[in-house]
């Protein structure tokens, strides 16, 4: 019941500028990453517009830094469901709604691990790699200027197109739906984008690897055996120790080693 | 373009990677390349960044996570190979670049870590800004933050470019032809270390948890 009074309240009182204010502020919601409240400068950063078309007076304006700017943490482009969802609440607290601030802190602790978990494995774990994958495949198939530069833009596009995608729907959601906006994070909404850049990624690096044996290693054994000695001493350091710096130094310096006894 | 300058291109795309924007512009097939259309060679920067964007692929910038700066590294790399490049030695400056790349990478981890536990005291004047009702002096440490991040990196890159001048300044009487010749393999080798790490990652992500 709760829920259905807020999502009736205003529902259409936040407008494209307003919209518009919280997402190019997004842009720079980690700018003050810090370990003591992780996001939460940039979070409340992102709706000090709100808070001044709200609030007139210092009290208000005081009690409101003093929801947004405590501790609060996501993943970057996800935590624009948290900005809709707090600018709905923010509204029926303005409206004089007693239970929305006590909700508005539970509701922001619980999206932080939701968010987190959905945003890293969407974004960081299968976009960015795998867009990454498809245009390196590309650019190591064309050549000229014009082909180069349409498959950097395309690339571009191919990550950035979901990342604002989510960034600005993300805001909408959030303030449509109010505290169930949980509804529109279920786990299989995202399925049959995860699956098409996969799949995409998979087929690019094996594409990747065939061109890379064509251009550089199948034109000469010993490139080939030195190839090989360098990509198995990389796999044994990150397996074994997982430390990046060691294993591309180990690798950089087994080249080395083989340029002298091949 | 000079390394002062270029320096200070580095230092805004590194802010792509965490602090503003995170549109994929610092990874190194869009920054390597952007850093050699600026140095007037956009091949060659392409070239560097194709081979360097498989060495960073399965950073994870989540969080708190302390991870390489594979992306400045990239850049520090990319710029050094095309401003100092040896043209008789192009095998083995280019090793020394990358090992300055490598550490590069450690010491821009560093930077970050420091920046974010001078952010802590940020939060605290954040705080008495809050106690005051004054947002615009909250927005303002926002900005510093950005500035101070940007002009760290800035110097970082600066001061990796200077190092690889004088490195390849220092390393140029004691090299020849036997030691370039050593060196002949690096280019595939760093190819080789790129597909195995996302041979890697993808077998860790993808086919072993089906």
């Amino acid at each position: 019941m709760a829920s259905e009074k807020l999502n009736m309240m205003k529902a259409t009182s936040l407008g494209f500028m307003d919209y518009f204010r919280i997402f190019w502020r997004s842009f720079f919601i980690q700018a003050v990453w810090n370990y003591r409240s992780m996001i939460s400068i940039g979070f409340g950063i992102c709706l000090l517009p709100l808070m001044r078309r709200l609030y007139k007076e210092p009290e208000a304006q005081h009690a409101f830094l003093q929801r947004h700017f405590r501790f609060f943490n996501s993943h970057p482009y996800m935590a624009s469901y948290a900005l809709g969802v707090s600018a709905k609440l923010e509204e029926a607290i303005a409206d004089g709604d007693e239970d929305a601030i006590h909700r508005l802190p539970k509701v922001k602790e619980l999206m932080i691990s939701l968010l987190g978990a959905r945003g890293d494995q969407l974004f960081w774990c299968i976009l960015k790699p795998f867009s990454l994958l498809a245009g390196v495949s590309v650019l190591l198939l064309v050549s000229g200027l014009v082909p180069t530069m349409t498959v950097l833009i395309v690339t571009f596009l191919v990550y950035n197109i979901p990342h604002f995608y989510i960034r600005y729907s993300g805001i909408r959601e959030g303030y449509e739906h109010g505290i169930d906006v949980y509804k529109c994070l279920y786990r299989e909404r995202f399925q049959l984008m995860k699956d098409i850049y996969t799949n995409v990624g998979m087929i690019s690096f094996v594409v990747i690897g065939g061109m890379v044996i064509y251009r550089y290693v199948a034109v000469d054994a010993d490139i080939a055996i030195a190839f090989l000695i360098v990509g198995v001493t990389a796999f044994l350091s990150d397996y074994f120790t997982g430390n990046s710096y060691l294993t591309l130094s180990l690798g950089v310096i087994m080249a080395l080693v083989a340029g002298l006894f091949l | 373009m000079s390394m002062f300058y270029i320096s200070l291109l580095i230092g805004v795309l590194a802010l792509d990677t965490t602090i503003a924007f995170q549109v994929l512009i610092a990874q190194p097939i869009f920054s390597c390349s952007i850093i050699g259309a600026a140095l007037g060679d956009f091949s060659a920067g392409l070239e560097i960044g194709l081979m360097m964007q498989l060495l960073w692929l399965n950073i994870v910038p989540s969080g708190a996570t302390r991870f390489p700066e594979g992306n400045l590294a990239s850049m520090v790399i990319c710029a050094g190979a095309i401003l100092f490049e040896l043209p008789q030695y192009p095998n083995m400056s280019f090793a020394l670049i990358v090992l300055v790349g490598i550490a590069v990478s450690y010491v821009g981890m560093r930077v970050t870590i420091w920046q974010r536990r001078s952010n802590d005291v940020v939060f605290g004047r954040v705080l008495t800004a809050i106690e005051a009702v004054q947002p615009g002096k909250i927005v303002a440490f926002n900005a510093l933050a950005i500035l101070t991040y940007f002009l760290a990196m800035s110097l970082l890159a600066f001061v990796s470019l200077g190092g690889i001048k004088l490195g390849i300044d220092y390393m140029m009487p004691i090299l020849s032809e036997q030691i370039e010749g050593s060196a002949r393999f690096l280019k595939p080798g760093i190819w080789a270390i790129g597909i195995t790490l996302v041979g890697r990652m993808i077998y860790r992500n993808f086919i072993k948890k089906g």
